[in-house]
């Protein structure tokens, strides 16, 4: 894949993750750096969602987080006290959010890229 | 449309020499999943206007099985690199063959392959339609929501 374009996916996800959060929570996130996968297995047991993507790009974005944050996001979503049903949701609608800000962003940048959104799938581990 | 479905599935599988010896139709009202490996590939059309959710659901039983007509005279663990990549290509030649009965213009994202004992999963919020493919080793589950 041309750079460019890697730099672009890369940033719009990271944008879009700061100001969903922002915008939810009233808090920054500290971006801590950017490290590549080398290994394809992803190895985590609280609470994820993926959301793919396909158009001109195509891929995945995972999004894991404890369940105390995912408790935090349920709240700032306007509800209190969580099931965990209520954090698989509560996770899924955040994934969406961020890759449905993530994929306008590219859209925008690239012309007919036509990047569009599978529906989020979320999984909470029991640790 | 989901009887049609099914049967493209039997297809796909019993040309891998899985044995299917009945098929069972069942729908939710939330796509759910209970087994402990879940492949997951999302379904968007061209327009973005309908999208959905297709899920392999794996018992330990049936991926022993499956990987055993797949790599006949080889003892693969369904979690290693080779027999996670089989159970993936598996699931992914299946819903290729399902895909334009479908939609005709829908396309797939890449798929991945869950493992989580006693996780909770939840593929999608819209009602699922499961296609339950029994075998001589336990049944393979394959569910579709499509919103």
């Amino acid at each position: 894949m041309d750079k460019s374009i890697e730099k672009l996916i890369l940033e719009s996800f990271i944008k879009s993750m700061c100001s969903v959060y922002k915008n939810l929570t009233n808090k920054e996130l500290i971006i801590k750096g950017v490290e590549k996968m080398m290994n394809p297995a992803f190895k985590y047991s609280e609470a994820v969602t993926i959301v793919g993507f396909s158009g001109m790009i195509v891929g995945r974005m995972i999004v894991a987080m404890p369940k105390e944050l995912c408790a935090i996001v349920y709240e700032a979503l306007g509800a209190e006290q969580p099931s965990d049903d209520d954090l698989l949701l509560a996770v899924g609608e955040f994934g969406n959010m961020v890759a449905g800000n993530a994929i306008t962003r590219i859209n925008n940048h690239l012309k007919d890229a036509n990047v569009r959104l599978s529906p989020p799938s979320s999984f909470l581990g029991r640790t | 449309m989901i009887d049609e479905l099914a049967n493209i599935a039997k297809q796909v599988l019993v040309s891998m020499n899985i044995q299917v010896s009945g098929v069972r139709l069942s729908k939710d009202s939330l796509h759910l999943v209970n087994s402990p490996l879940c492949v997951v590939i999302g379904l968007v059309n061209k327009k973005g206007e309908e999208k959905g959710i297709l899920g392999f659901e794996f018992s330990e039983a049936f991926a022993k099985y499956a990987l055993s007509c797949l790599m006949p005279g080889y003892n693969v663990d369904m979690l290693s690199e080779i027999g996670l990549s089989a159970l993936l290509e598996l699931a992914n030649m299946t819903c290729g063959n399902m895909l334009t009965r479908i939609s005709p213009d829908a396309v797939t994202t890449p798929p991945t392959a869950v493992f989580g004992k006693n996780a909770k999963m939840l593929l999608n919020t819209a009602p699922c339609y499961r296609m339950i493919f029994d075998t001589p080793s336990s049944s393979l589950v394959v569910s579709l929501s499509v919103t």
